[in-house]
């Protein structure tokens, strides 16, 4: 498993979440009291990138139907979505964040 | 009759397999539930996903709609699923329901999740042959055998559903011409000006938008031939769809002696007038954040509302969880994607942002110190935040003042927007 650096600790605050690139293509940040998480950019029913969703917690809204996934484990916790997202494993190292996509 | 031993265990019974009855048998699992679950349906289709028989079913760009859970999945869970089957009457005293096939089903808990049908209208003509409704995949398939490149089709009836297959009508080469008795576009739903922009897309695809036309009759020998409006005038047609809105299917509850009001009457966690039955999606008329009740007749809200029901069902403390007591809901017209919170027809003013006759767009209806409703035009990203604002109860009228300023950002206004308690 090879973690790669994609942005700074500070990038995000709180309940936000930004599209990021990585050598394998993009994924979508999450920031959740304080944790970091990484899935998939786009949700696996509308054509969108998550990153401009509305995150509650760690619930992502996806922005085109309203479907909603739980961002830790990637499982849809509202339909239109049937299939989960893709997650990432993330570490926080110093003051940078890293995901591994070839996880 | 004998796969039901004689005395089962009592469990849920849902009438419905929709988008809201698949929705609450899978929500009552999630939230441990473990009494037997009987999801029966009425088509022949496991619980499929309907927003795509208007669009993408219609234009034949996908083969079949995508399945909202497979049949493995829902055995897997241990819900039983009745496809084909009908519950013909229902005891709302003894808690059960009798199937078409004459099986009695003994419940704890009933869910109504019947849907709604097309509206008719009372008009001569409307049971020619080509005279189409949509609601179903069955409905979709039929529709679609009779738009063919060239072919006439009328649309009876401007709301979501007739200007969605207008917009698909005319991708499939069809002469669309779309009737609607008032004197704009959408004006129930979504309000005027979003009716307008959507009028002169649709316009620019080669829809003849006829506003102000009352519907006389639909006329032909065996099929339909024409369909006629005003003052004599008529539209010659091949094919035409009845899109003016739907009906709840509510003859179980009203035969049950349910609190019916074109709609099954529940509270906000879709508890209906008799204990133990409850009622989600277009068949519950829900209780509404200003007052009065609807059936909201969205996706999104269905959804809530079965989820809400399934909380309800699970309460052991008799306490619920609401679902949203708003409208929330999206479809896509001529191309672009509209979203829509609240009551964005509602009386009131109109604070947009962006390019209202093009698009990207945001107009927020407000009154006072209310947003009482929203439509995004091609903005998903602004949309999640818009809604929040029409969701909370009144917006702190600083960020009202800002609502129509670009320059700043949404985002910037909700964190501020919650109305500051007086001390």
């Amino acid at each position: 498993m090879a973690f790669e650096k994609v942005c700074a600790y500070a990038h995000l605050a709180d309940g936000e979440a930004a599209r990021v690139d990585t050598s394998r293509g993009h994924v979508t940040l999450f920031r959740v009291e304080g944790e970091y998480f990484a899935t998939q950019d786009k949700c696996t029913h509308g054509d969108w990138s998550l990153a401009d969703g509305y995150l509650e917690g760690d619930e992502i809204e996806c922005p085109l139907h309203g479907g909603k996934f739980c961002v830790r484990t990637g499982e849809v916790t509202a339909f239109p979505p049937t299939v989960p997202l893709r997650t990432f494993p993330v570490r926080v190292e110093g003051d940078h964040v890293f995901v591994a996509v070839d996880a | 009759m004998s796969s039901w031993p004689s005395m089962p265990e009592r469990g849920v019974v849902i009438v419905g397999a929709g988008l809201a009855g698949a929705g609450c048998a899978q929500a009552l699992r999630a939230g441990g539930f473990t009494a037997p679950i009987t999801l029966v349906g009425r088509e022949p289709h496991a619980p499929y996903d309907r927003p795509c028989l208007s669009k993408e079913l219609l234009a034949a760009s996908i083969e079949r709609p995508p399945a909202l859970v497979e049949p493995a999945t829902l055995a897997q869970a241990g819900i039983a699923l009745l496809l084909g089957e009908e519950v013909v009457a229902l005891d709302a005293k003894a808690l059960t329901v009798r199937l078409r096939s004459g099986a009695v089903l003994a419940a704890s808990h009933i869910v109504l999740a019947t849907g709604a049908g097309a509206r008719d209208l009372p008009l001569p003509g409307v049971d020619l042959a080509g005279v189409h409704r949509l609601r179903t995949w069955d409905d979709a398939l039929a529709l679609r055998e009779d738009l063919r490149p060239g072919s006439r089709l009328a649309i009876i009836g401007g709301g979501l559903i007739g200007c969605e297959i207008a917009s698909t009508a005319r991708g499939l080469g069809v002469a669309v011409t779309l009737l609607e008795g008032a004197d704009e576009l959408l004006t129930r739903t979504l309000g005027a000006e979003v009716g307008r922009f959507c009028r002169r897309r649709l316009q620019e695809l080669g829809v003849d938008v006829r506003l102000g036309a009352k519907v006389q009759a639909v006329a032909g020998v065996g099929r339909v031939e024409g369909v006629s409006y005003g003052d004599g005038r008529r539209v010659p047609v091949d094919a035409v769809l009845l899109s003016v809105g739907a009906a709840a299917d509510v003859a179980l509850a009203v035969a049950a002696g349910l609190v019916c009001d074109h709609g099954v009457i529940v509270d906000a966690c879709g508890r209906t007038s008799v204990p133990g039955i409850y009622a989600a999606g277009d068949v519950a008329r829900w209780p509404l954040r200003r007052g009065g009740t609807r059936s909201l007749e969205s996706y999104i809200n269905s959804q809530q509302q079965a989820a809400a029901v399934a909380k309800a069902i699970l309460a052991v403390d008799g306490e619920g969880s609401p679902a949203l007591q708003t409208l929330k809901g999206w479809t896509r017209i001529a191309g672009h994607h509209l979203q829509f919170a609240g009551e964005p027809a509602a009386p009131g003013r109109l604070v947009v942002r962006g390019a209202p006759d093009m698009g990207p767009a945001v107009l927020f209806r407000v009154d006072g110190e209310r947003v009482l409703g929203v439509v995004t035009i091609d903005a998903p990203r602004e949309f999640g935040l818009a809604a929040r604002l029409v969701e909370m109860e009144a917006v702190d009228p600083d960020v009202l003042a800002e609502l129509g300023e670009e320059a700043v950002a949404l985002k910037t206004l909700l964190p501020r927007a919650a109305v500051r308690v007086a001390t």
